[in-house]
């Protein structure tokens, strides 16, 4: 597009951009962080060995929220800014 | 001109808000009658009726619901077919995405493979299910902004050229070559060991009713089949396990619990380990496996000194049977 962006666009990438990359910082940690380290992280947690936990149910509870947070984030800044979709 | 946009958006909204009480108002009719079925097909077998039969009831049943739904909602509108309208409610296009995580794949593949490779087997769903956030983060929303329908067609539309493109079929095609060979032998197992055919002709018939629905309604088909799927397939996952967890523990949450009862069943298997009945069956087993090993040495020698063993037996036994006569 050869339009430039209005600052108002701009701020909503910016936002954008840092929302996405904190929710993947959890991710990684969550998903590589806790198997890098899985024999450290191996006390006993609800029965099981921490890391085995968090790969069977753990992760999948914390991907559920990434996904929710970000579209509830989202929508937010999408109002915020007047840009929403429908 | 504010004002107008603003009615729109509301005659919009107010059309969104009707058609997710008729969605609601389906499902629920959907789920009664299925409990309905379930219940009935259970009273059958309480008076009689063979497995073979509520075996082919389910199948006939299953497919008669999707191919009803697959033409139902046959469609020749692009956005119809490629994005369901861009107007299916969130939670029900929640419940089309669990019903392909826990699909064919899921339910017969990972408990084996995690039995099989433990911690190592968690990949696969650290996999498929971290995958989501990097598509619900980086693909869905700029798909949906860009008002593209495929992948490919999003990547070609953004960085141009077709090298993005040609990556991004090629990405698509490996992931669902991957899943669908999957997918492909759980029908065919499944349709052989419900309809007794054979394997082969299960993968054709499996795949025949995949294609009809699919290629009549599109997205908007698959969608709605999946909602309809994912109501029996949460309700047969977690009837068996919950019922399972109350029976052994008296609590309802098997999540909160398996792990305790894991470590038990482990304790159980060392208990085992060096019990003496046990030890007993291993003995019986060593020798026999001695006794072979012994007579693999010559088996051409063996197999004549079991032979004449048999015969004299053989012998012994006519002679025996005559002298009764």
């Amino acid at each position: 597009m050869s339009q430039q962006p209005t600052p108002n666009q701009r701020h909503y990438w910016r936002k954008s951009l840092s929302i996405t990359a904190w929710l993947m910082l959890v991710w990684f940690v969550v998903t590589f962080g806790v198997a890098f380290f899985a024999r450290d992280l191996s006390f006993s947690f609800f029965g099981w060995p921490f890391s085995f936990w968090v790969g069977a149910q753990g992760a999948l509870g914390v991907y559920v929220l990434i996904v929710g947070v970000y579209a509830y984030l989202m929508n937010r800044l999408d109002e915020a800014h007047s840009l929403n979709e429908d | 001109m504010a004002d107008m946009f603003r009615n729109q958006s509301g005659e919009a909204e107010a059309a969104s808000t009707r058609f997710r009480g008729m969605v609601d108002r389906v499902y629920r009719w959907y789920t009664l009658w299925f409990v309905v079925f379930v219940v009935a097909l259970g009273v059958a077998e309480q008076l009689g009726l063979p497995r073979e039969w509520i075996g082919f009831m389910f199948l006939l049943a299953t497919v008669a619901v999707y191919g009803s739904i697959g033409i139902l909602c046959r469609t020749t509108d692009p956005a119809e077919y490629y994005v369901a309208g861009r107007r299916v409610p969130a939670i029900y296009n929640g419940m089309a995405t669990g019903a392909d995580w826990m699909s064919a794949a899921s339910f017969l593949g990972l408990a084996g493979t995690l039995y099989l490779t433990g911690y190592n087997g968690l990949a696969f769903i650290l996999g498929w299910s971290g995958g989501f956030c990097l598509v619900a983060l980086f693909l869905a929303p700029y798909l949906r902004k860009f008002g593209q329908f495929t992948i490919p067609d999003f990547l070609g539309e953004r960085y141009g050229g077709d090298w993005p493109r040609l990556l991004g079929i090629g990405a698509t095609l490996l992931c669902s070559f991957t899943y669908v060979v999957a997918q492909i032998y759980g029908v065919g197992l499944i349709t052989s060991r419900l309809l007794g055919v054979a394997f082969e002709l299960g993968i054709f018939l499996g795949l025949g009713g995949i294609l009809v629905c699919s290629f009549l309604g599109g997205m908007r088909a698959v969608t709605w089949t999946q909602v309809a799927q994912y109501i029996v397939i949460i309700v047969a996952y977690m009837i068996p396990v919950v019922w399972l967890s109350v029976k052994q523990t008296g609590k309802p949450i098997p999540q909160a619990i398996y792990g305790y009862q894991l470590e038990k069943v482990t304790a159980k298997e060392a208990d085992l380990m060096i019990d003496t009945h046990e030890l007993s069956v291993r003995q019986v087993f060593a020798d026999r496996a001695l006794e072979l090993e012994r007579k693999l040495v010559d088996p051409a020698r063996a197999l004549v000194a079991e032979r004449a063993e048999l015969e004299a037996r053989v012998a012994a036994l006519r002679a025996s049977s005559a002298q009764q006569k």
